[in-house]
Formats: structure tokens, C-alpha cells, sequence
């Protein structure tokens, strides 16, 4: 049987397919076990399908059709790995993402919006199996009683929605995972992180860390030292101030501090260098009203960016600068480099652009095209007091990641997700895996096949190797089979596409952040 | 918040300088899980009052599940309604971090901004000369 139909079942037929391998390329055989050696091919996948003719579409329902009829749970589910999983790569892959955009008459219009379901890809010896999990928030419990949807999301509005009273009346738990010893939490915007079992993915219960920081703002990208010491950051729109959180890597609340900062109104994420906190306060300012939280943050680039260096000995403000505006979502990693600081910014689409298009795409629409903008690595200049910007090289991009062993020190590699030129502008979502690598200052790339969407895709340390040396793993949404899979490629050599491969037996709603917890800690 | 211990010589002189038309404000709180503290409530007649000078308030024991609370007399006219539960006895809403209250509390809505403490502009409603009820949920 043609190797790539044993992957892509339902693809129509390509002609072009049928052409026979590359000479020298082995014939690959699936197996269920990792460590069988007949199957030492990468896997047969992309490089095949980028024969010349016609390329199945990019659907601008792709994202849609992975948010519909969402099953209140996945697994356990036993999955057949195509290719050769290394053998090194174990541990439990988390993911967390919007999951559940309908109850009843009433339907969530953003992807942001959807109630939280935590996934874990469990790789061991035996294989790998998939589970995935609702988050139980106290919102859910609610709503699920009511049979409908009972306050606005945060791109959504109703009109007969409830006041919003606290940070927790929102918390959807959506965004991202922080496992630590038993447990993972599923972490949102600006509310209280919620607390897994790490194996069942039961919910325990919401977390707090201290009594005066009960029911605080717990940012979705806590930043996790070589160490295991963990930051974070709070913000909660239109009080002018930050929250900070210094936790042990145990999970035990060392300090917390709150610092005056009037401009942080929409801080999804930050930076870590040795010595500093690097915010990052895009021009975004909360203006209350009527509407969702998301349509209620007004762009005002006149405004710039305000860089704010936290001192991490004092959790005191250091020293602001001011830089050109620019949205973004996402920071990479940061350093010390002598008497600067420089941090890497996923650089967006200016924000109401984004927001509409997201807003589009989850509503199946086509979305009116985004302005590709480069990443970007912001040289702060602590002596001369001055911002300067340096393109990277690898264009429009998302969904950072980098060697967690080399956080605040210049890791040799950022792993990022990219579109290619070629995609259907009116269809929202990535489609490219990118490893910047700064030693060589060289970008290498690998395209899914047209109809797949690539979800984030996280750097894994090869144990005992040296800097940005080990995996790539990520899932990714084939919109034309409906399936979702999960892929690993040798992080010096993304460009040869997967080592190996795992097809799950149904499609997963298009997620956003995770973490890997390799096995033995 | 502000305290809620507003003057009563100034509630009392502000009501009787009151045209004779009244109605009856009823206040129906839900989502009561505890019993302990105080259920305290404020109902204000103005912008300009709103958290500062409440024109009626009342102090009542917590009864689980939804209590009703009536104010008789009041002219017909806008009212803003904030309450809170004084489960320490001290009088005051705490508060935590982000000035999140530390209290259930809650506050009337007519839907009009939805986040954080309540502005006049969301919390008021109206009051016709038949009388309303407004119901509040406990958060």
C-alpha cells in the first residue's frame, strides 16, 4: 500500500504521489512500537506531498472545523507511532486550549473564548497514548448547570451576560499548562491557575499560592529558570498595576510584590534575562463599557512601547524605555549581553486587525488578510537609555520556543511557527516549523502540507546534550483528513521534517501552550 | 469600598424633604452560601452620592440560598444597590490584592460595563412609582 495513503487515508488521489521514492530514501513500515529498527526512515510526509501539481486547499474553515462537535473527553488512547520515536524523547507532553464554544442556544465567537481542556501525550517505552480532559472551573460548573453560556468570553458578548465581579468570573483555564511533581495546572490570562491530577487530568481544584494572592491574576507564561524557580506575572486591566510572583520550583511561594504600572492593561507574556523581568506594555489601553474585555482594548500605537526592566534581587522597577509600537503576543527568550538587554518579540499584526481575523476565522469565515510583520530582538541599551530593533530573520511568526536549560542566557536556537508564502491569505493559522539559529545566524524550515496547521511546537533538550541540542515536538491539524497528529524532528535538521509520527484517531481543537515534562524529572 | 455607615440624621432629614410618592424597592439577593458575618446593604439615590452617602441601608442577618430585602418609601427615580457580606464583623469590604474584595459581595446591574467595582452609569435602575425588584447575585 503507498506509504503516504497509510498516513493520509482520506486525501484525494495526487497523481503526482504515485511517482516512485526517491532513490536512496527507505520505504518506511509503520510500527506500533518505538525501537523496532526496520523502520529507520523519516517518515514520508511532506517532501512528498511538495511534488509539482495540484495541492489540496487550505480551507478558511480549517481552524473552525477543529472547534465543532468537541467530545467532552479523549482517551486514554494508544497511538501508532509511523517512523522511529528516539529513544531518549520520554515524558508527558501537556497542552492546554479552547476546547468548548457551545452550550445550549448560546455559541462563543472567538477562539480565545472556549472553555479549557487540558491534553497529555504520554511517551514511555510502551508508546505513546493521548488523553485529554475538560478543566472543571468553577465558570464551567455554572454554566454547564444553566445549559448556556452566562457571561461574555473574551471575544464574545452577550447581551444579557452577568456582571463581570472579579478575575476569576471569566477564568476559562484555556491557555497554557505549569506542571509541577504530581500535578499540572492549566493557566489563563488574569485569573487563578486550576489544579490537575498530572495522570488522570482531574480536576483538584483552583489554586492559591498565599492568602492575599488568593484569587490574584496568574499570567499564562510564568517563566522558568534553568533552576526551576519560577516568575510570573498578574495584571489586571485598567488598575495600573502589576503583580509579580517569585515561586519556588516546588511550587512554593517565595515573594510576591506589587509594582505601579499604568500601561498594563493587556500583558499576555514577559521576559526573563539573569538579572532582569523584561515587560514589554504594548499601546493597548481597557476602556470600560459595554462589550467583551477583547473589543474594550483600544490600539493607540501613537503611544509606543514601554520596556520595563524589573530587578529580580529587589522586584523593584529598575529603569522604563520607551520603543516603537508594536503588538505582539509573545516574547522569547531574554539575556544579558554587557550593558544591554535584548528580548526576542513575536511582532503581530497590529492588534484590532488580529483580533477581527481571529474572531473571523473561528466563525469559519475568510479572514481579511494580516500584514506579515518580522519578529524582532529589542536591544535595550541600559547605559545610553536607548531601544534599538533588529529584524530575524524568520518573518512573520509565533508560538516561541527555546533550550528551557539556557533561559536568560542566549540560547543558541528559537523555535517558532511560520506561514509559508504560498498560503491562502484568507485563511488564518501557520503551517511552517522555523529554528532561528544564532550561532550560525541561519533559519531552517520545514512546511506541513498544504491543509495542515502546525500548533505550537516546543524545543525538548536532547539529556546531557549541549545547548539547543535535542527534538522538536508539535501537533498539528490536517484539515482535509480531520485528524490531528503529533510529529518530532531533530532540532539541528527541521528541514528533513519528521523523525516520527503519530495520527490520532480523531481531530483535537486547535490549541495554544504547553510543556513537556521529561520522564525521571 | 466605603464604609458602610452613612449618617442616619442626614438619611432621615434627606426623607422627610421627599415628595409624598413613594414605592418599594425590593432587593433580592442571591447565591448566599454562608451563614456567618452580616449582610450588609446600601442603596444609593445618585451619581454624586454613589458609594459615599447611601440614602437607605440595612444590616440583616445571612439566610442561605436568596434573601429579600424591602425599602418602603422611596420616590420613584434611579438607585444604585451595592452589599456585601461582613463575614469578620469589621464593617468594612476587604480586600486583597488588585483591590479584589475578600467579602462576597455584589451590586445592581443594568448591563452597561461589566468589570470590577460597579460605576453608577452600570449599576443604576430604575424604580417606578409601582415598585421593582432587583435582583443581585452574591459573588
Amino acid at each position: 500500500m503507498d506509504a503516504l495513503r497509510r498516513l493520509l487515508p482520506e486525501c484525494p488521489r495526487d497523481p503526482a504521489s504515485d511517482t516512485p521514492p526517491v532513490p536512496g530514501r527507505r520505504r518506511f513500515l509503520g510500527d506500533a512500537l518505538a525501537g523496532i529498527a526496520a523502520s529507520a526512515a523519516p517518515v514520508a510526509f511532506a517532501r512528498d506531498r511538495l511534488q509539482p501539481g495540484p495541492q489540496p486547499g487550505l480551507p478558511a474553515a480549517a481552524l473552525a472545523n477543529s472547534l465543532a462537535h468537541v467530545p467532552g473527553a479523549f482517551g486514554p488512547t494508544p497511538m501508532t507511532i509511523q517512523g522511529r520515536w528516539p529513544a531518549g524523547l520520554q515524558g508527558v507532553l501537556y497542552r492546554n486550549g479552547p476546547a468548548r464554544f457551545v452550550r445550549g442556544d448560546t455559541r462563543y465567537r472567538h477562539w480565545f473564548d472556549g472553555d479549557g481542556m487540558v491534553h497529555a501525550f504520554a511517551m514511555g517505552p510502551g508508546g505513546i497514548s493521548h488523553r485529554g480532559r475538560m478543566v472543571a472551573t468553577t465558570r464551567a460548573g455554572l454554566e454547564q448547570a444553566a445549559g448556556r453560556f452566562l457571561w461574555d468570553g473574551f471575544g464574545t458578548h452577550f447581551a444579557d451576560a452577568r456582571p463581570t465581579r472579579s478575575p476569576d468570573t471569566l477564568n476559562v483555564a484555556n491557555i497554557s499548562v505549569l506542571p509541577i511533581g504530581d500535578e499540572v495546572m492549566a493557566l489563563w490570562e488574569a485569573g487563578s491557575a486550576w489544579r490537575l491530577d498530572g495522570r488522570s487530568l482531574q480536576t483538584l481544584g483552583r489554586k492559591t499560592w498565599s492568602p492575599d494572592t488568593d484569587g490574584a491574576p496568574f499570567g499564562a507564561h510564568p517563566r522558568i529558570e534553568p533552576d526551576g524557580r519560577i516568575w510570573n506575572i498578574g495584571y489586571l486591566p485598567g488598575s495600573g498595576k502589576l503583580l509579580v510572583y517569585d515561586i519556588s520550583a516546588t511550587g512554593r511561594l517565595h515573594r510576591s510584590a506589587m509594582l505601579d504600572m499604568p500601561h498594563a492593561d493587556m500583558v499576555h507574556d514577559f521576559a526573563m534575562s539573569a538579572h532582569h523581568l523584561v515587560l514589554v506594555l504594548s499601546p493597548l489601553v481597557f476602556e470600560r463599557g459595554e462589550g467583551a474585555f477583547g473589543d474594550l482594548l483600544r490600539w493607540q500605537p501613537q503611544r509606543g512601547n514601554r520596556i520595563v526592566l524589573i530587578d529580580k534581587d529587589t522586584l523593584t522597577i529598575r529603569a522604563q524605555y520607551e520603543g516603537e509600537a508594536a503588538f505582539f503576543f509573545h516574547l522569547g527568550n531574554a539575556w544579558e549581553d554587557g550593558d544591554s538587554v535584548r528580548v526576542q518579540v513575536m511582532n503581530q499584526a497590529p492588534y484590532p486587525a488580529l483580533h477581527a481575523a481571529i474572531g473571523q476565522a473561528t466563525r469559519g469565515l475568510p479572514i481579511t488578510p494580516l500584514v506579515p510583520v518580522p519578529a524582532s530582538e529589542r536591544v535595550i541599551d541600559r547605559r545610553r537609555g536607548t531601544v534599538r530593533d533588529t529584524v530575524l530573520p524568520t518573518g512573520g511568526n509565533e508560538f516561541p520556543s527555546f533550550d528551557g536549560r539556557h533561559a536568560g542566557r542566549p540560547a543558541r536556537r528559537l523555535v517558532v511557527l511560520g506561514r509559508s508564502a504560498d498560503a491562502p491569505a484568507d485563511a488564518f493559522g501557520f503551517d511552517t516549523v522555523q529554528v532561528l539559529d544564532r550561532q550560525t545566524d541561519s533559519v531552517a524550515r520545514f512546511a506541513y502540507p498544504r491543509g495542515v496547521l502546525a500548533e505550537e511546537h516546543l524545543f525538548v533538550a536532547r539529556p546531557g546534550g549541549r545547548d539547543s541540542d535535542g527534538w522538536i515536538v508539535g501537533t498539528h491539524y490536517d484539515s482535509r483528513a480531520h485528524r490531528s497528529g503529533l510529529s518530532v524532528f531533530d532540532a539541528g535538521h527541521v528541514e528533513d521534517g519528521p523523525l516520527a509520527q503519530v495520527t490520532m484517531p480523531y481531530a483535537l481543537p486547535m490549541g495554544l501552550h504547553g510543556r513537556f515534562v521529561a520522564a525521571h524529572g | 469600598m466605603k464604609r458602610y455607615l452613612p449618617c442616619l440624621v442626614f438619611a432621615v432629614a434627606a426623607f422627610a424633604a421627599l415628595p409624598a410618592v413613594s414605592a418599594t424597592l425590593t432587593v433580592e439577593i442571591t447565591g448566599v452560601t454562608q451563614t456567618a458575618g452580616k449582610m450588609m446593604i446600601a442603596v444609593y439615590d445618585s451619581e454624586a452620592s454613589f458609594r459615599q452617602q447611601a440614602v437607605r441601608q440595612r444590616i440583616e442577618a445571612p439566610v442561605k440560598g436568596t434573601m429579600r430585602i424591602a425599602f418602603d418609601g422611596l420616590p420613584a427615580g434611579p438607585y444604585a444597590i451595592t452589599l456585601f457580606q461582613d463575614l469578620n464583623g469589621d464593617g468594612e469590604l476587604n480586600t486583597k490584592l488588585f483591590g479584589i474584595p475578600a467579602e462576597p459581595w455584589g451590586a445592581s446591574s443594568n448591563g452597561k460595563g461589566s468589570f470590577g467595582a460597579p460605576t453608577w452609569e452600570a449599576a443604576s435602575v430604575p424604580l417606578p412609582a409601582g415598585g421593582a425588584t432587583v435582583t443581585i447575585g452574591l459573588e
